[in-house]
This record gives structure tokens, C-alpha cells and sequence, in this order.
């Protein structure tokens, strides 16, 4: 089976479209997550202005600096160290105490959401590909915006299993200890994992991207043990 | 006997030297004691000095009778039918001086104009660099100049909820936010009828 696609779009791009639709589904899930946390309303609200700004902010930089100094894109992990930033920002900012923890703790229940809906753009502009591949469920792009391909689907790939990982995140969260540590963790190892099917990886030992995710790895490890020393002492 | 101070149940009071003072109940949101006025001593314990239409409601139902304050009715009294305390002389304890608390709505505006002022220059820097250049470089400042300017206004929207500035400050951005959102669509819609009229001459 071949999955057809003609980045030559008649109507509204869709890359433009999807990263908006990513931005109001996952800022709007985390102000209820917040809200139902009881976070006051003013401080959900303001992280809601702020969140998508640092995030393309800290995303244009990243690539910026990446692509030495070339060109500006979009940079998911610039992204998530935006979103995070800006969580920080607010919960120093607000004058209702102890809110950072719970915060960051909703942003990373939101970020695979996010990163869910933003693949589907770069599946239909036909950007971040897989590497040549001819097998089942493999990508036929034509059109002038890009090159013809036929390529593994790795952003669809990417969108399945980041969309599990937002589900299995709020759906567990309240009733195992660890969920939030765990999605953290396993986030990053599927976007490592992932990066081996994409066709910038070629010729590469390990790329950019999966040495952030292997830093993203360690620290989700680290906090992950501190907390856990610390909750043994406590207790 | 309590003091039912708003949403703030079962406050206490009590008399310090030459002041009285209206402490909250352990576990009440800080949040919260900031919107009413209480203020943290150096040891961490919040307490507030009632002013003086407080304090002679107060005095009204000490010892016997718990004070309820609420935004919508006079001061209301409950009989307290535990044993109250004594009652204090009291002229040995003059109503509370206010220097300090009618000060500080004067910093904190002070403080909030000093901080929107900020913002307002650099929302202007961001402005001027992009004028200058659409380098790399100056574009990257000039949006960290304009989330800067987001910053500093919500600090002043989280702290000083009253200051005139801060809404005019908010309005600003996100009346920017808006223009911004209306612009991309506009080179977008453009983009579109180019295309259209590429095809039509093609035709």
C-alpha cells in the first residue's frame, strides 16, 4: 500500500496550519490540566500567552544556531525547552507558591500532543522524512515543493506513537506514581529511536537531534532517581 | 473567638505591643493572604493589621462574639459559646497607625509603572531593530526583546493586578499578537491569488 501525497497544496499550506492547530490543542489542554490542578485562573492564562511565544522563539533560535547560523526552521526540541522556560517564567512570576512543579508536571503531559498534531504538517509538506523505502505503508511525494520520494513514514510513525504516549500520560497519571517521570523518558527515547528512519540521519553515527535526546535521556534519569532518593529519606 | 475575615475562616486575633493583628489559619493559601492584604513577618507567619472600620467591628464582638466580614453586608456577629478571654483595656491599646500601609499602595503602583515603562521601551527596541535589519542576528533580538516585553507585563498583571498600566500594557500585546496573526494570513491569502493568477494565465 502507498500513501500518495502532492505537496503542490491549491488551498492553505498545511505545515503553517498544522503547527496552529498543535498549538491551540496542547496550550488549551494544559490551561484545564492546570485549572483542574488548581492554578489560579490569571497565572493558566498567561502561561497560555507566553507558552506558544517561547516555544517558536527558543525553535527558530535552535535551528538558527544548529544550521550554523544559515536559516531559521522549527525545532521541536527548541520547542520543549520553550514550553519549559516559559513554565518556569510563570510559576517564579505568580505569587501563588509551590505552582512550578505542577507546571512543568502538565507541560510534559502535553508536549507528545503537541508534537503529535505538528507531524502530521511535516507528513503533508513533506518535510523531516524517512529514508528510501519501498515497503508497506511506504510515501510516494510529488509536486514541486519537494523533490519525488518514496520514503518510510516516519512522521506518521511519529504521530501514532506520540499520541499513545499523550493518552497512556493523562490517562495514568492520577493512578501510577511515576507516569509523568516515565512519558518524560519514554518521549525521548522514541524520538532517538525514531531519528534512525529519517533520511537527514543518513551517514550519520548519531545526529543532532538524538544527542539533545540522549541529554533529555540522562536528565529524565537523574531527576528520576533524586526524586525517588529523596521520597525514600522522606519516608 | 474568630474572625471570619471574607473567604478566610476562623482567623484569629490577637494584640502585639502596640498593635492588633488578624492572623490566618495554618494552611491557607499565600495566594490568597496576598489578595487580602496579610504581609509575612521575618519569621515566615503571615498576619494582617486590621484598619480602622475593621478594628471597631472587631471590638464590637471581642470577646464574646466571632466577627464575620464579607464584601456584600456589614460586619455580622455569632455568639461564641466557648470561654472568651478577658476583655483588654482597652485604652492601652491605641487603633494601629498606618503610615507604612498607606505607603506601600503608592511603591507598589510606583514599582508596576517602573516595570510597563520598561516594557513599552522595549516593545519600541524590537520595533527599531526590525526597521534597521532583517538579519538573523537582529531578528532573534528583536523577538527576545518582545518576549522580554511579555515578561515584564506579566509580572506586573501576577503582582500588581491593579495597575492601569499593566491593562494597557496587555492590551497592547495582544492587540500586536492579533495584527501579527492577521499579517501572516494576509501574505498567505496573497501567496494563493499569485498562484491563482499563475494558472489562470497559464490557461
Amino acid at each position: 500500500m502507498v500513501i500518495e501525497i502532492n505537496t503542490d497544496y491549491t488551498l492553505i499550506p498545511p505545515y503553517p496550519v498544522m503547527i496552529l492547530l498543535s498549538f491551540g490543542a496542547g496550550i488549551t489542554a494544559m490551561y484545564f490540566l492546570n485549572r483542574r490542578d488548581n492554578i489560579q485562573k490569571n497565572a493558566a492564562g498567561y502561561l497560555c500567552l507566553l507558552a506558544p511565544v517561547m516555544s517558536i522563539f527558543f525553535g527558530a533560535v535552535l535551528t538558527y544556531l544548529s544550521s550554523g547560523f544559515q536559516y531559521f526552521g522549527l525545532s521541536s526540541l527548541g520547542g520543549l525547552a520553550g514550553m519549559y522556560a516559559s513554565c518556569v517564567i510563570i510559576a517564579l512570576i505568580n505569587p501563588q507558591k509551590g505552582t512550578v512543579r505542577i507546571m512543568i508536571k502538565n507541560c510534559t503531559l502535553v508536549l507528545p500532543l503537541l508534537y503529535s498534531i505538528s507531524k502530521i504538517g511535516c507528513l503533508l509538506g513533506g518535510c523531516c522524512r524517512g529514508m528510501s523505502y519501498h515497503g508497506i505503508f511506504c510515501i510516494h511525494y510529488t509536486g514541486s515543493n519537494t523533490e519525488e520520494a518514496v520514503v518510510f513514514p516516519v512522521q506518521l510513525a511519529e504521530t501514532l506513537v506520540f499520541l499513545i504516549l499523550f493518552l497512556s500520560g493523562i490517562c495514568l497519571e492520577k493512578k501510577k506514581q511515576n507516569t509523568v517521570r516515565i512519558i518524560f523518558i519514554l518521549s525521548a527515547v522514541s524520538k532517538f529511536l525514531l531519528d534512525f528512519l529519517r533520511e537527514s540521519h543518513g551517514g550519520q553515527i548519531l545526529s543532532f537531534t538524538q544527542i539533545l535526546c540522549l541529554i533529555l535521556i540522562l536528565t529524565g534519569l537523574a531527576i528520576f532517581y533524586i526524586t525517588d532518593k529523596k521520597n525514600i529519606c522522606q519516608a | 473567638m474568630f474572625i471570619y475575615y471574607y473567604t478566610i475562616p476562623k482567623c484569629i486575633f490577637e494584640f502585639h505591643e502596640t498593635q492588633s493583628v488578624i492572623l490566618p489559619p495554618k494552611g491557607t493559601a499565600e495566594g490568597l493572604l496576598q489578595q487580602y492584604g496579610f504581609q509575612q513577618n521575618e519569621n515566615g507567619n503571615w498576619y494582617k493589621i486590621p484598619n480602622p472600620q475593621e478594628y471597631e467591628a472587631i471590638m464590637k464582638g471581642y470577646p464574646n462574639y466571632h466577627v464575620i466580614f464579607s464584601f456584600d453586608a456589614p460586619p455580622a456577629y455569632e455568639q461564641d459559646f466557648q470561654n472568651p478571654a478577658p476583655p483588654p483595656p482597652v485604652q492601652s491599646y491605641p487603633p494601629p497607625s498606618y503610615p507604612e500601609f498607606q505607603e506601600k499602595p503608592e511603591t507598589s503602583g510606583r514599582t508596576a509603572n517602573i516595570l510597563c515603562c520598561i516594557a513599552l521601551a522595549l516593545l519600541a527596541l524590537a520595533f527599531i531593530i526590525i526597521c534597521i535589519s532583517t538579519e538573523g542576528p537582529a531578528l532573534m533580538l528583536s523577538f527576545g526583546s518582545v518576549i522580554l516585553s511579555c515578561i515584564l507585563t506579566i509580572i506586573v498583571r501576577l503582582r500588581y493586578p491593579d495597575s492601569v498600566f499593566g491593562k494597557i500594557m496587555l492590551g497592547i500585546l495582544i492587540l500586536l499578537f492579533i495584527l501579527f496573526i492577521i499579517a501572516v494570513v494576509e501574505v498567505i491569502i496573497e501567496c494563493i491569488n499569485c498562484l491563482d493568477s499563475c494558472w489562470s494565465c497559464s490557461w
